[in-house]
């Protein structure tokens, strides 16, 4: 298969539940060898469009085909496609050998060759020393690389992850993100993700959907998400930012509560723009560059930088601070950013 | 404390009494006097009443078979239900309870018998009139009803215990239900499955009534035995060794029990 063929192409699914619409004509293509994120808050439709992908769902509408084949009429249990439970959902009663050579035995393949490889995918996650324990004995990282290891000892073509790291305390997370990225290079399975946690989507995938209320929001690569979401929400969900609505007349942005402001980018048709905390900085209020005088409401400490809230009439400005001193409560500082930061906004 | 009175009055003088009867002689109008003899022990082991609690143990071991074939997908069955109809499907299983056991039973001659439902209902469709009051097969049947409540319950409980997303598992990995069926869902709901049989064998092997009202006299099983024993023969030792020999039989398959039970306790939550 050539790069750029889309390994999985989703067209047009959509789900209801009641008058819940799950997943609201969603159309996504994943390629081949691709790291793909599923990002949303709880209930945007993720894990639906997840389960639709391994077949424990089937869709009111639209189409999906893996390699150009027809996903929808294949049973859940002839797709090649597997899934990572979120609670990993290991077998109680077998052994790490025996959960991980599961899915091989299920194959009917012989019994040397399930041996081979249930070894080698044991040794790739590190747990070959684990191999005659029972779920129960293992911690919560190890019980992960079990799940994870007896979805790809398969050779999917897609492997599903349903929030891989969220049961994992925050130490481990970072690992095993390294770990699941080390691991997608060296098995060479299309991996998707499904997530609601930014940091994971972002550092982990190649591409990124944003959803939300079952519509896919933006599509894109986790930098230009960051740099150009379209919409409020995106603006919003992905990293902080200062959202101002308003509108765009005589070459400046007529902004709710802060009046008249100069921009880089061309505004027309935007619904408000907004100003990543990176971008605004602050300075003394007789400095020639602020662009707006406020006063400082609260300053959160971060480690290498600190977040200071700052309003400015009705309106609370998020800037990043960077000095060795940290402005104090209630000071009067001025804000100021350029004007070719700003990013237009064109949706809610 | 009052747990301790309890056991005592219920449990250990009982038991303690028919453990010291069957290690007497009778006496000549019941009750039992000295001296003190291996004879009704040793009488036990006679061809004639090895055959009968062979017997009992096949006929209770076979509605035991037969409550689990029905009882098991029954369970299932009611797991799927919404959680109200859940609640219904539990009430009608333990409906019959709320009638007599005797009276239950007699319902089940009028069905039987070859002027019963049963019959002509077969009579209809050339298959009868067939005669199954009175055979095996009725004191098996009757079995399997009375008990068949105690074998749904412990198998539902612990199918509602059973997480589904490892039955989905299972599925994504590529076993078809079968193989689900016989993997996961079989071996974890174990304990539910073992426990129901119990409730169901414990009952249906020491059982006289069934086998007197359905299986007229030519199914004797070790109930009617021990009860002719006391009530009929009036040898109240060897009756008590009966019922010791059905109790030692009943302690070894309970400890056996036991031990799965701890084997499952071993995977966790």
């Amino acid at each position: 298969m050539t790069a750029g063929t889309p390994l999985l192409n989703i067209h047009g699914v959509s789900r209801s539940f009641g008058d819940i619409r799950a997943l609201d004509d969603v159309s996504l293509e994943i390629h081949e060898n691709e790291f793909f994120a599923l990002l949303g808050p709880s209930g945007c439709g993720k894990t639906t469009l997840l389960r639709v992908i391994a077949g424990f769902e089937q869709p009111d509408e639209g189409m999906i085909t893996l390699d150009g084949v027809d996903l929808l009429p294949i049973p859940p249990e002839r797709r090649a496609v597997n899934l990572m439970f979120q609670s990993y959902a290991l077998f109680p009663h077998m052994t790490v050998e025996r959960n991980v050579a599961y899915g091989l035995v299920c194959e009917r393949l012989p019994r040397d060759e399930i041996r081979v490889r249930v070894d080698e995918v044991l040794r790739t996650v590190g747990l070959t020393d684990k191999r005659s324990s029972l779920p129960r004995e293992l911690s919560g990282g190890q019980r992960q690389r079990v799940a994870l290891a007896r979805a790809i000892v398969k050779r999917p073509r897609l492997l599903l992850l349903d929030e891989p790291l969220s049961a994992l305390d925050r130490k481990i997370r970072g690992e095993m993100q390294v770990e699941l990225k080390r691991l997608q290079h060296e098995v060479g399975i299309t991996f998707v993700v499904v997530t609601h946690d930014q940091d994971e989507a972002m550092s982990l995938a190649d591409r990124v959907a944003v959803m939300d209320e079952g519509i896919v929001r933006q599509l894109d690569a986790p930098l230009d998400l960051y740099r150009r979401p379209r919409s409020i929400f995106v603006a919003d969900f992905i990293g902080s930012s200062t959202i101002l609505k308003g509108t765009y007349a005589d070459g400046a942005w007529q902004a709710v509560g802060v009046g008249a402001i100069a921009v880089g980018a061309d505004c027309a048709g935007a619904i408000a723009i907004a100003l990543r905390p990176e971008a605004v900085r602050l300075t003394a209020t007789e400095d020639a560059a602020a662009v707006r005088l406020g006063t400082v409401q609260e300053v959160y400490f971060q480690g290498d930088h600190a977040l200071a809230l700052v309003k400015v009439d009705e309106v609370a400005f998020l800037a990043n601070v960077r000095d060795d001193v940290l402005p104090s409560r209630g000071s009067d500082v001025g804000v100021a950013w350029d004007a070719t930061s700003v990013i237009p906004l064109f949706e809610e | 404390m009052p747990a301790l009175v309890y056991l005592l009055v219920l449990m250990v003088i009982p038991l303690g009494l028919v453990i010291a009867y069957a290690f007497l002689t009778s006496g000549r109008f019941g009750g039992v006097q000295g001296p003190a003899t291996l004879d009704n022990i040793t009488r036990l082991f006679q061809p004639l009443y090895l055959e009968v609690l062979a017997s009992s143990v096949v006929n209770a071991g076979l509605a035991t078979f037969i409550a689990f074939l029905i009882g098991f997908p029954a369970a299932l069955a009611i797991t799927r239900l919404s959680l109200s109809w859940q609640t219904v499907a539990l009430i009608a299983v333990v409906m019959p309870f709320w009638t007599n056991f005797l009276i239950r039973t007699y319902a089940w001659i009028l069905l039987l018998n070859r002027e019963g439902i049963l019959s002509d209902g077969l009579a209809l469709i050339g298959l009868g009139p067939i005669e199954v009051l009175y055979t095996r097969e009725a004191v098996i049947l009757g079995l399997t009803y009375a008990y068949i409540p105690l074998m749904v319950l412990p198998i539902y409980a612990s199918l509602q215990r059973l997480d589904s997303m490892l039955l989905e598992a299972a599925c994504n990995l590529g076993a078809g239900p079968w193989r689900r069926f016989r993997t996961i869902l079989l071996p974890l709901t174990m304990p539910g499955i073992i426990t129901g049989c119990l409730f169901v064998f414990i009952p249906s092997l020491g059982n006289f009534v069934i086998p007197e009202l359905l299986g007229g006299g030519n199914s004797q099983m070790i109930g009617n035995l021990i009860r002719d024993q006391f009530l009929k023969s009036r040898d109240w030792p060897f009756g008590s060794a009966l019922s010791l020999l059905v109790l030692a039989l009943l302690v070894i398959i309970v400890m056996l029990q036991a031990s799965a039970a701890r084997r499952s306790r071993k995977w966790g939550a």
